[in-house]
């Protein structure tokens, strides 16, 4: 078996809620608790979930953008929490961010030649020449006319805008890539057109997603794996095509039964969840899903079902399966 | 695509990048009149003291006899004295014109201190946040508490009175206001994703408060720093009339108000040039920093 890429183990990331004259810290938003899941080289892992459920957050503390709360980021067997800023610095062209609005990820001061060099400047890499013709390659690359250099992130549609957020994170190699929510803010068309160039880019680069996203048909079509997060906790993780076909978790089934279909005979099931996500700052005892789940039992408000193995290969942590 | 064109297009469309942006700055400045007012004044300012030698008359510290009448008493403007003469027969003219250099070495060079400082303890406390922005902001606040000219009065009687010394205390004094503002605009910056994203790629901090955000709050500090000038040479203005600035024989336009005050019904000219000169040049300021803030608001864009 290959060694993960990366490998989280049990992240988590408190944000203190501060009140009163002192700022004392009266509680805790529980963003993302307890999250494990490794990467393998040259996969995607599709993390879903609704607003609010740690999917960002997780993105971020993953490349500690955010300082995680506890837990540990191995990537390729080296503990990216510990290290210093120097260590840090030099991890940063390992893994890389593409952010999921193409209109506040862009620089305004900055022609898309200084966005694209800049990266390279700072690490030091390629001779300024071959940046220069590195940022014309790029912008080749990722389906943008190399004559683009000279303008401003303004005169782009959302679409190129995008384009030149990859190429950002391309600049300095990295062999991963966490997608948050890459093409939530365009238009389908171009949606496709992105997803596209996502794919190609990992077929040539051996590139290495995470692919964070609340669209499921996007989801499916990039996917390898899927985790379905809810409430900064781990639902269900499986191969894409085995949650599709047959997810286990009742929250997943939820998300599932509200995709679209195009077959208007199809019959289906469309299970309506009641009630709001409630608040991380104080969630549900037992199982976070337990005041929403249709199939919710005794234990479910008691006790926090184990993360475990219900089939080959398929996580899933609701205490149906246990 | 070859490699020469795209190298030749890194050079060349930037000159034609700014050229856009300085058409579509020109054409915001077209709706907002009052800062061609403010900019005119303010141009013929800085020729007043750039080009002082020339444009002067006479030397601004000679006694002139012939500025005297017998009885001691100055004489009125006249061809000889366009603004007529100072209480020991010297040219108000050329001492006006000369005092400009005053103001304006004041108000750029004072305003650049507190701006350096300002900009700097805000970019930190707004970038920092936490325990470092509750200090550097209890500190801002404390500066602010002291009444302004107050506080320079006491600081250049202390340091001793030179042009130097006001320069010192003003800008000092002055960046209360500065360092608020800019905290303020990169507590909103910094939650930008480019702002991320440059941390995502390792940019080191300093790379980012000065390179990253800095360049995207100019604006406002623009404006500010033209505000301020027009302040602080009031201030000056204030502490010369008052005998702790600029010490005479060199004219300032604060300590020939001063020296006209007591012969002002019989030579009313010694202190309404200097106070008229003082008016336009405050005036000008504050033109032209309204309208810088009016071009640059975003809801005025004309793109």
């Amino acid at each position: 078996m290959t060694e993960a890429l990366l490998d989280v183990q049990d992240l988590k990331k408190y944000f203190p809620i501060r009140r009163g004259v002192l700022q004392r810290v009266v509680g805790q938003v529980r963003a993302v608790d307890g999250i494990t899941f490794s990467v393998m080289p040259g996969e995607t892992l599709g993390v879903v979930g609704e607003s609010g459920c740690g999917k960002s957050t997780m993105a971020r503390t993953i490349l500690r953008l955010l300082e995680p709360t506890s837990g540990k980021v191995e990537f390729e067997g080296k503990n990216v929490v510990g290290l210093s800023k120097n260590e840090m610095r030099a991890m940063r062209r390992e893994m890389q961010i593409v952010f999921q609005d193409p209109y506040a990820s862009l620089n305004p001061r900055y022609t898309i030649g200084k966005t694209l060099l800049e990266p390279m400047e700072i690490h030091h890499l390629h001779t300024a020449s071959a940046r220069k013709q590195r940022v014309a390659d790029l912008l080749d690359r990722v389906g943008l006319d190399p004559d683009y250099t000279n303008r401003f992130a303004h005169e782009f549609s959302g679409g190129q805008r995008q384009r030149i957020g990859i190429a950002r994170a391309l600049t300095v190699n990295p062999k991963l890539l966490i997608l948050d929510e890459p093409v939530a803010a365009l238009d389908v068309s171009v949606q496709s057109q992105v997803l596209n160039l996502l794919k190609d880019l990992q077929d040539d680069l051996d590139l290495t997603y995470i692919f964070v996203a609340h669209d499921l048909s996007v989801v499916r079509y990039i996917s390898d794996r899927v985790l379905v997060l809810y409430l900064g906790h781990m639902a269900e993780l499986a191969d894409a095509d085995e949650v599709f076909a047959d997810p286990l978790h009742p929250y997943t089934r939820a998300l599932l039964s509200a995709v679209p279909v195009t077959d208007p005979d199809q019959k289906r099931e469309r299970i309506i969840l009641k009630g709001d996500l409630p608040s991380p700052a104080n969630p549900p005892a037992g199982c976070p899903f337990h005041t929403r789940c249709p199939a919710a039992m005794e234990i479910c408000s008691k006790q926090v079902p184990a993360w475990q193995e219900a089939k080959p290969g398929h996580l899933v942590a609701c205490h149906l399966y246990q | 695509m070859s490699v020469q064109n795209a190298s030749a297009a890194i050079g060349g469309a930037s000159k034609s990048q700014k050229k856009s942006r300085g058409a579509l700055f020109w054409k915001s400045v077209r709706k907002f009149p009052m800062v061609y007012v403010g900019g005119l004044i303010v141009f013929l300012l800085v020729i007043c003291a750039v080009f002082a030698p020339v444009l002067a008359l006479h030397n601004p510290i000679t006694q002139y006899q012939n500025g005297l009448h017998m009885d001691g008493t100055p004489v009125g403007p006249s061809k000889f004295f366009p603004f007529g003469a100072d209480d020991v027969g010297r040219d108000v003219y050329s001492r006006l014109i000369y005092g400009s250099r005053v103001s304006l070495i004041v108000g750029f060079v004072a305003t650049a201190i507190s701006l350096l400082i300002g900009t700097t303890l805000g970019l930190i406390s707004g970038y920092f946040g936490g325990f470092i922005d509750t200090v550097i902001m209890r500190i801002t606040d404390t500066i602010l508490a002291f009444p302004f000219l107050l506080f320079a009065l006491a600081l250049v009687t202390i340091l001793g009175s030179s042009l130097t010394n006001v320069l010192i205390a003003i800008g000092i004094l002055g960046w209360g206001v500065m360092a608020r503002v800019v905290r303020g605009q990169v507590l909103s910056v910094k939650e930008f994703e480019y702002v991320q994203a440059a941390r995502a790629l390792g940019a080191s901090t300093p790379r980012i408060l000065f390179r990253v955000i800095l360049p995207n709050i100019l604006g406002p500090i623009i404006v500010l720093a033209t505000l301020a000038v027009s302040q602080n040479i009031l201030v000056e203005a204030g502490l010369s009339f008052l005998g702790v600035g600029v010490q005479p024989p060199t004219p300032s336009w604060g300590n020939m108000i001063y020296a006209g005050v007591q012969d002002y019904q019989f030579a009313p000219w010694l202190m309404v040039y200097p106070g008229v000169a003082l008016l336009l040049a405050v005036l000008g300021f504050n033109l032209l920093g309204d309208g810088l803030r009016d071009i640059l608001d975003p809801r005025n864009a004309t793109h």
